[in-house]
């Protein structure tokens, strides 16, 4: 198991360095000369002189390599062109306000989603299996951007309900959580369509699993049999897909977090990248590919708890 | 806590109960306890006047909490010029070479940083020389310290623009030199060491607002608000839709949401079209083979039809341009030259014996209006029996075709749709097009010896009708050379809450320390 641990760590610690070099590469293939890209081209050859130097631009590119996982080995992004922060501060920032609106939106989904699919499954083929199939299928058509606005334009506007600008006040966690419900609510909505889908078909197929069957011929009340015995089993693939949907989660974020006007990482990125502010572009997809590199090995371990096979085979 | 179904039905109830008579939850309501609400399209990036992006927020929190000598002022007519602040006892320009100045004692700036002296004025604008900012103050050589409030600013050479380029507008403001003197690098980021004006800075909340409360200590003209917030709101829907939730005062309009606005405005609001001191063109490359011949840029000036690029891009809420100094500012002309005329268009074409004519043009994909006009050029220049390939291009590429120094591109450019903002002065419009720009920002490549004269005489021109039709001139000198078809200044929409009076800077920028309530 610890050996299936570190594998898992390693290629986490993989994928990141190959994000590190595209990152870096990525603005050394920029048509034309960076700097003048960020600074506009009518900027002042003294700005420019300056930029170069603090991003490092003046110095050979083997020099530039160096200085750039050197830095971000000891935690050094660069810092904002603009405001002069360090872009690990920003960052930092960003990141509270989007892991809240992407667990809050993945926790409510999988809530609903997934009891909402074993109740399709132990009903396969009727009425509301069916119901249940068409308004998942609607769930997931929904592009989110779009759903959050209607969201705005009926809870907001017109009922006054929720408000539709930013994250709430600091230190305030009711007012945070008010802030958060419509967001959280369109980044979930179509992965509650999902996940219903995904355990439903999952369940189907476990329900006539022999353990099951055997739990079933053996008497035991039918909630222990589909909670603890079907639904264990057919989990699995959810989780699997959980994991790697985290990148798609952050592009939602992304979205959401632009129409209710939210900080987070999705805007500091589309905000960063629009001024041409590379260093917190950096920072901000490199945040990205850490989040998404950390979930992998977890949803890795969650599988090898919760299915024996699994932890057995290792 | 026990949760029957009974509590919930209970609950629901006197929610849907509270939601029909009106309760709202405990929202912060823009206007409300004193609270000013401006949306903002970017978040702060840095106060230091030097080295700032110029975005609004930063300008906004500048001109609340930090002194200047003057700022922009609009004449009966609707055009910008400056007054002296409150700050001023006396400013006036003595010659071509000298300003002198007197501030009022007795200003105490914040944070115990002393009193604002002539040595701050000093130690501000001499620190501009060689700033990220320091074109304004190209003409700028010292400051004389002459008293402790009083001083003589003094110019290189004459340029009569200082003021509407620098002392007046977003680059005149006056930094305490002892508490900047005592930060790290000798640079403001996003806080200010000292302040000085009816409001003042209180926090930055990245991604979320820049807050300013009332300043107790002010003796001024009272501030209006007790709280001015700039929120940033990325998405202009979503500001449209805070406004009409309250809780925004205003908020910036999309042209097409705008039309919608200005024919049916929504209760509790009103429609506001101000002139941006943005101004568009397209332009023509006067040296390229295709377009070398006057005749052939004259038909395509007059095959495009303006209006309907307006009317397409802009919902028709933007101005036709008459030149590339905007509506407000001194030099703005009456009227172009040309009107659209695709017979006369055609006709030169034939006078040229250009026929089959196939011509690019490259716009910036950034700008969603860029594409729509490039679509309306197209059609019309069919019309007139010219083929026209669009060329999208990112807008970091985009803005490098043109400049020699940076490649080849500039070779290839025939047509272009471009923008450019001015300050509230026609030398800022028009420092883009001597001779010195040529293969710089002068896209379309032309000389010439007239305008070069106007040009440098406009410099140091002090009767101010004299100067606009100077400005006039030159734009009517470009005009000739076929090299430009004006389109507009685009205008600035804003969707305001019928609870303030919004006042607005030259280009529609916010004047937060103006508004008031209605």
């Amino acid at each position: 198991m610890i050996g299936y641990v570190v594998q898992r760590i390693l290629l986490s610690l993989l994928i990141s360095a190959v994000a590190m070099v595209a990152l870096f590469a990525m603005v050394r293939m920029i048509p034309g000369d960076p700097v003048t890209l960020m600074l506009g081209a009518r900027a002042t050859p003294e700005a420019i002189a300056r930029l170069n130097a603090q991003m490092g631009l003046d110095q050979p590119v083997i020099t530039q390599i160096g200085l750039w996982f050197s830095r971000i080995f000891s935690g050094d992004l660069g810092v904002d062109i603009w405001s002069q922060r360090p872009v690990v501060d920003v960052v930092l920032e960003a990141l509270p306000p989007t892991l809240a609106l992407t667990l809050a939106g993945i926790g409510w989904a999988a809530a609903l989603g997934i009891p909402l699919g074993c109740y399709s499954a132990l009903r396969p083929g009727t009425f509301t299996d069916q119901a249940l199939s068409v308004v998942s299928v609607g769930a997931i058509s929904i592009p989110p951007f779009v759903l959050a606005i209607y969201c705005l334009l009926f809870f907001s506007v017109r009922l006054g309900w929720f408000p539709v600008l930013g994250a709430g006040e600091d230190g305030d966690l009711a007012d945070q959580i008010w802030h958060l419900v419509l967001p959280a609510f369109a980044v979930g909505l179509g992965w509650v369509g999902y996940l219903a889908r995904l355990v439903r078909g999952s369940m189907i197929e476990a329900m006539g699993e022999n353990h099951v069957r055997t739990a079933r011929a053996m008497g035991l009340p039918p909630h222990r049999i589909v909670v603890t015995y079907a639904l264990r089993l057919a989990i699995v693939p959810t989780v699997t897909m959980l994991g790697i949907s985290i990148g798609g989660l952050l592009s939602s974020a992304v979205l959401v977090e632009n129409v209710f006007s939210r900080p987070g990482l999705g805007t500091l990125i589309a905000d960063a990248a629009q001024g041409r502010n590379y260093p917190v572009v950096q920072g901000g997809v490199l945040a990205a590919v850490l989040l998404f590199a950390i979930a992998m090995p977890i949803s890795d371990l969650v599988i090898a708890w919760l299915d024996p096979r699994v932890r057995k085979s290792l | 806590m026990n949760i029957s179904r009974r509590t919930v039905l209970t609950s629901s109830a006197a929610l849907a109960a509270a939601s029909a008579l009106g309760f709202r939850p405990d929202q912060v309501l823009a206007a409300e306890g004193g609270t000013l609400r401006l949306a903002m399209s970017s978040d702060l990036g840095s106060l230091d006047p030097g080295y700032f992006t110029s975005l609004p927020a930063e300008i906004g929190t500048l001109f609340c909490c930090m002194p200047s000598l003057a700022r922009p002022r609009q004449d009966a007519n609707g055009t910008w010029g400056w007054e002296k602040t409150e700050f001023c006892e006396m400013l006036e320009q003595v010659d071509d070479l000298t300003i002198n100045f007197a501030l009022k004692p007795g200003y105490m700036w914040s944070d115990g940083a002393g009193e604002l002296t002539a040595e701050d004025v000093k130690f501000s604008f001499e620190r501009m020389i060689g700033s990220d900012w320091g074109g304004r103050f190209e003409a700028f050589d010292r400051v004389d310290v002459t008293g402790t409030h009083t001083g003589t600013i003094v110019l290189k050479t004459p340029y009569v623009a200082i003021w509407m380029v620098a002392l007046a507008y977003d680059s005149g403001f006056i930094l305490p030199k002892k508490a900047v003197e005592a930060l790290p690098d000798g640079r403001l980021t996003t806080s200010l060491p000292a302040q000085l004006g009816p409001y003042r800075f209180q926090e930055w909340i990245p991604q979320q607002k820049t807050v300013l409360v009332k300043n107790p200590d002010w003796t001024g003209t009272p501030a209006a608000f007790d709280t001015i917030e700039f929120v940033m709101v990325a998405d202009s829907k979503a500001g449209e839709l805070a406004l009409q939730a309250g809780e925004l005062d205003i908020a910036g309009l999309l042209p097409e949401t705008a039309a919608n606005f200005e024919a049916a405005p929504i209760p509790g609001t009103s429609f506001v079209n101000i002139p941006g001191t943005y101004y568009q063109w397209i332009g023509l490359n006067t040296e390229h083979p295709k377009l070398a011949d006057l005749k052939v840029r004259q038909a395509i000036q007059r095959g495009i039809d303006v209006e309907s690029c307006l009317a397409a891009a802009y919902a028709g809420l933007s101005p036709k341009a008459t030149g590339i100094v905007p509506i407000g500012i001194l030099g703005n002309r009456a009227q172009a030259g040309y009107s659209y005329d695709p017979a006369a268009a055609s006709a030169l074409l034939a006078e040229a014996g250009v026929s089959g004519l196939s011509l690019t043009l490259h716009y910036n994909v950034s700008n969603n209006e860029d594409a729509v006009i490039a679509q309306v050029v197209q059609a019309n220049l069919a019309d007139i029996g010219v083929t026209v390939e669009l060329m999208p291009v990112d807008s970091g590429v985009y803005w490098n075709l043109g400049i020699e120094a940076n490649g080849d591109d500039w070779k290839d450019l025939q047509m272009t749709i471009m923008a450019f903002r001015t300050g509230p002065d026609p030398l800022d419009a028009m420092q883009w097009f001597p001779a010195s720009q040529y293969g710089v920002w002068n896209w379309e490549r032309w000389k010439d010896d007239e305008f070069e004269s106007l040009w440098t005489a406009a410099i140091s021109e002090k009767d101010v009708a004299k100067r606009g039709q100077m400005y006039e001139r030159m734009q009517e000198i470009m005009e000739n050379t076929g090299g430009y078809v004006w389109i507009t200044y685009p205008a600035v929409l804003y969707g305001v809450s019928t609870r303030v009076k919004p006042a607005f800077y030259p280009g529609g920028d916010y004047r937060a320390e103006e508004f008031a309530t209605a």
